[in-house]
């Protein structure tokens, strides 16, 4: 096996930023969910972000991905300013997310689901959308084809015609990620991918994470409760406690901080 | 027999004038260029390709490797599902005078070293990220490996190895050549002769080490030949292609008969796709082992077992009318009147819909190649209106019987095919005193690579090839398949039973995967070990309302206890009084070939089996009503663990009965 060279892309720590949220501070009434909070995502990282229950994960995912308007700070998608701007809006800066929990059309085949995240790529609209031939049959025939792509990738061609709600959770998750993936972003956030599912499963996803990593080469941010998971995939961890970064750094920096420790247990 | 063979195929020209399988290639793509060769289905789509797309691709394939350093008389190994890759690798490396080994997908790294460095591979051609990974790993104890070349890219994106290379590099590369000399592929391919090696086919292996048979493009000439004289494959006919070509049988179907009949080899779209995919084509052939044709009768009834009272009733009916019409005629009698006068409506309500639903509507020609199946399943598929036939051979002997005509016996693996005259001497056959068939004729046994010994030590002092299988012949001779010679088992009564024709019936049932006979000359009667199929019997359970946490806790309930124990005394009122099943137990876990238990084809290790579960072998013939087990298992992340059940036994004739049989005798 001389000159072999498999190991894992190691990330540089130089690569361009990709999202950046600096200073941020989130508050409902009296609460204060985020607080001054700095974080940046360079574009070959694989970031997750942990931390006790109502630390102000989630918060900070729905704050990148335009669910709530900060009261202070700023968030940069590559370099452009997304702060306020609506769902839509961040999606087409090249933001995607997976929910905790699944949000899709139980009703839908796969097929259908996928494409949804498409929509936001089409060009027709509703009243073109009524007839179907020429350029329109092209432009569905090409996503069409992104979707399967998709399928192959996440390897979900035995369930493709079948409806979502008859699938197990596990699958579900696949095919929310394939969602996520069809709007072709630049980056993707996962909001507790794991919540839920057994070994096996979690064995699956945390496959697919990967090599959406390799094969997108775009920066994946986890939200994510399953220290085994975290530690595996994460390249870097931040830790959130109260609204407040408490610790960064590479997974075991971060199981030696006593800050984090703390956090945990406690003490 | 010859005058059978009048096939088209020994009138064309494109055949008549090869004596390779590229040759043959070469001449369709010049014939008929724009004729359909293949079917892909891929990203949810149907794609198709020419002979001269095929054609390109091989071309190039061929050329690249050459390029790498492939020549005459190298072996380049093989390893993927059915894609058109895995063919036109085949035809590349058998285009430039070398001979591939296909191995099955799920062999283990030491499984493909052993394989690897016993055909003496200098190159492989592997699927995805799970093969080359297999490659990568025992390339080190190989001698002068050329390349890995892969055709599926996914996950191999950050692979950096001298070594590897993509399929599409190295036919680019070989393309880049064409151009530059466009007269240089047909120039090597012409150099082809049959007398030429152009596969490899390992024997599965269930006694001893793997050996690899030589097959050569005379052979695969040859059996083509035969199959097209028995069964009625027309040019042009679509075939499915899905047993693996590790097996000689799909070797001579879609490789060799796919140029030589011609026909268009559909590919699926993987194997969990194919029940759906065969649905989508309703293909006119396809070669199924008997086990697969066993999966798809038990498709065809667990749906039905899960379907409402209204349908499971119109469901019996039609396949009531169907045996009583289809399987008589079948069987050279004449059917009732009512029956045939009700037959148009059981085609127009359920016949008809079965077959659509499982694709068989035009399957003209459907296969069973292997040794024996459940006439139950052969009935069935009959009743249905598809007239399912055995195909009957060996790797070393090539194919030898098959149900040809319109009627045939269901028991019997059908008549004598022969050899045309063109590829070698008539197929001969005799039986031995032991019921041993023994054959000589045809293209012949070229022998098992790198072991002259074991060659000639398979052939018998007169020169004929000595199977190992017990047969007979009816008295319209047709063969019938008893056994292996060495799996006939005597018990101590002397009483002789065949363990395989009682495992087939039951293998019929839905409520078993499969199973193991017991019972020698230190027995006195047949005992059976079940493996329970999970995914039929969890549902039951449900229905049923029988809590249960794992297999292993499922296995031993007395509800599914009493289950196979209803479906073996129905089996036992088949067999003679001598031969029946007395007692039996669940295994507590599913039954693996990652810890040997199985083979890769998933045929039973005896030996190995009868070894790790002796303690239960024990225990049923010492009639206590369960037992204790420690099982060392190895879980699939590699950890190793004792599985500890208490399994339970249960005898089959009721204690009374037996016992008044016993007085009776």
């Amino acid at each position: 096996m001389q000159g072999t060279s498999l190991a894992e892309k190691e990330p540089s720590h130089t690569a361009p930023v990709s999202l950046s949220i600096r200073n941020t501070t989130l508050k409902f009434g009296g609460v204060t969910a985020l607080d001054d909070v700095t974080i940046e995502v360079r574009e070959d990282e694989l970031l997750a972000i942990i931390g006790p229950n109502g630390a102000g994960k989630t918060s900070l995912l729905n704050v990148t991905a335009g669910f709530y308007r900060p009261q202070q700070g700023q968030v940069e998608m590559s370099g452009r300013d997304i702060t306020g701007l609506r769902v839509d809006q961040v999606a087409r800066m090249g933001v995607a997310r997976t929910f905790q929990g699944t949000h899709l059309f139980a009703g839908q085949t796969v097929v259908e689901n996928i494409l949804v995240g498409r929509h936001m790529r089409m060009k027709s609209n509703i009243f073109q959308a009524f007839v179907h031939f020429g350029w329109m049959a092209r432009e569905e025939d090409m996503h069409r084809e992104v979707v399967e792509e998709i399928i192959d990738f996440l390897e979900i061609e035995p369930i493709r015609n079948r409806a979502v709600g008859t699938l197990g959770y596990g699958l579900r998750k696949r095919v929310d990620l394939g969602r996520a993936l069809a709007q072709e972003p630049d980056i993707l956030l996962m909001d507790e991918p794991m919540a839920g599912m057994n070994s096996e499963e979690k064995e699956d996803l945390a496959r697919f994470i990967l090599d959406v990593r390799e094969a997108r080469n775009i920066p994946v941010v986890l939200v994510e409760h399953d220290m085994g998971v975290v530690m595996d995939l994460a390249d870097r961890v931040v830790v959130l406690d109260f609204g407040q970064v408490i610790a960064e750094g590479t997974p075991a920096e971060i199981q030696k901080n006593p800050a984090v420790i703390k956090a945990y247990l406690g003490a | 027999m010859s005058d059978q063979h009048n096939h088209v195929s020994l009138s064309d020209p494109a055949v008549l004038n090869s004596q390779t399988l590229p040759q043959i290639l070469l001449a369709r793509a010049q014939t008929t260029p724009d004729g359909l060769s293949e079917r892909h289905k891929q990203l949810g789509i149907w794609r198709e390709f020419t002979w001269s797309e095929v054609l390109d691709k091989v071309r190039a394939f061929a050329l690249g490797l050459e390029e790498m350093g492939v020549t005459h008389g190298d072996t380049v190994m093989l390893i993927g599902e059915n894609e058109p890759e895995h063919f036109w690798a085949e035809y590349a490396v058998q285009s430039l005078g070398g001979a591939v080994v296909s191995v099955y997908p799920d062999q283990t790294g030491e499984e493909l070293a052993f394989l690897a460095s016993d055909s003496k591979t200098r190159l492989f051609v592997a699927q995805d990220q799970e093969q080359v990974d297999k490659c990568l790993d025992i390339i080190g104890d190989l001698d002068d490996v050329m390349g890995i070349v892969f055709w599926d890219g996914a996950g191999l994106w950050n692979y950096e190895h001298p070594l590897l290379k993509s399929f599409d590099d190295v036919s680019a590369a070989g393309q880049k050549i064409h151009e530059s000399s466009p007269e240089h592929y047909a120039g090597i391919v012409a150099k082809g002769k049959s007398d030429d090696l152009a596969v490899l086919s390992y024997t599965s292996g269930t006694t001893g080490k793997p050996k690899g048979v030589m097959l050569k493009h005379g052979y695969m000439f040859d059996n083509s030949t035969r199959i097209l004289g028995a069964v009625d494959i027309k040019p042009g006919a679509e075939y499915l292609t899905y047993i693996s070509p590790a097996w000689a049988t799909e070797q001579m179907f879609g490789l060799a008969i796919g140029l030589i009949g011609p026909m268009v080899v559909n590919f699926p779209e993987g194997p969990e796709e194919v029940l759906e995919n065969i649905r989508e084509l309703a293909v006119d052939a396809m070669v199924f082992s008997p086990r697969q044709w066993e999966n798809l009768a038990s498709i065809v009834q667990a749906r039905m077992l899960g379907a409402g009272p209204v349908r499971r009733k119109m469901f019996d009916w039609g396949v009531k009318i169907g045996k009583a019409v289809y399987v008589e005629q079948l069987e050279g009698r004449t059917p009732a009147l009512s029956a045939r006068l009700q037959l148009p409506f059981a085609e127009a309500f359920v016949l008809h819909h079965l077959r659509d639903n499982l694709g068989l509507g035009h399957a003209d020609v459907a296969l069973s190649g292997g040794a024996l199946m459940a006439p139950d399943v052969f009935r069935l598929f009959h009743a249905m209106g598809v007239k399912l036939r055995n195909v009957y051979g060996a790797t070393e002997t090539g194919l030898l019987t098959a149900h040809t005509g319109e009627t045939y016996q269901l028991e019997t693996s059908g008549r004598w095919m022969n050899c045309a005259p063109l590829y070698g001497d008539p197929v001969e056959h005799r039986i031995t005193d032991d019921s041993e068939l023994q054959v000589r004729g045809g293209s012949g046994f070229a022998g098992y690579f790198g072991q002259p010994e074991k060659s000639t030590d398979a052939l018998t002092e007169d020169g004929w090839y000595a199977t190992g299988d017990a047969v007979s012949l009816t008295d319209d001779g047709e063969l019938v398949f008893l056994d292996r010679v060495k799996d006939m088992r005597e018990l101590k009564s002397g009483h002789r039973y065949p363990p395989q024709f009682i495992e087939t019936r039951l293998r019929y049932s839905p409520f078993i995967k499969d199973l193991m006979t017991l019972g020698n000359e230190t027995r006195d009667y047949v005992i059976a070990l079940i493996n329970i199929d999970m995914e039929v019997l969890s549902r039951w359970a449900e229905e049923n309302g029988i809590g249960f946490s794992t297999y292993t806790d499922l296995s031993q309930k007395p509800e599914i206890h009493k289950l196979i124990r209803v479906e073996i005394s129905r089996i036992n009122s088949l067999l003679p009084e001598g031969s029946r099943v007395m007692r039996f137990a669940n295994f507590p876990k599913e039954l693996d070939p990652d810890e040997g238990e199985l083979t890769r084809s998933r045929k039973l290790r005896r030996a190995f089996l009868e070894d790790r579960y002796g303690d239960l072998v024990t225990a049923i013939y010492a009639g206590t009503p369960n037992v204790d087990l420690e099982i060392a298992v190895t879980y699939q992340d590699g950890r190793k663990g004792i599985l500890k059940a208490n399994v339970n036994i249960t005898d089959v004739e009721a204690a009374s009965t037996s016992k008044k049989r016993n007085q009776a005798a």
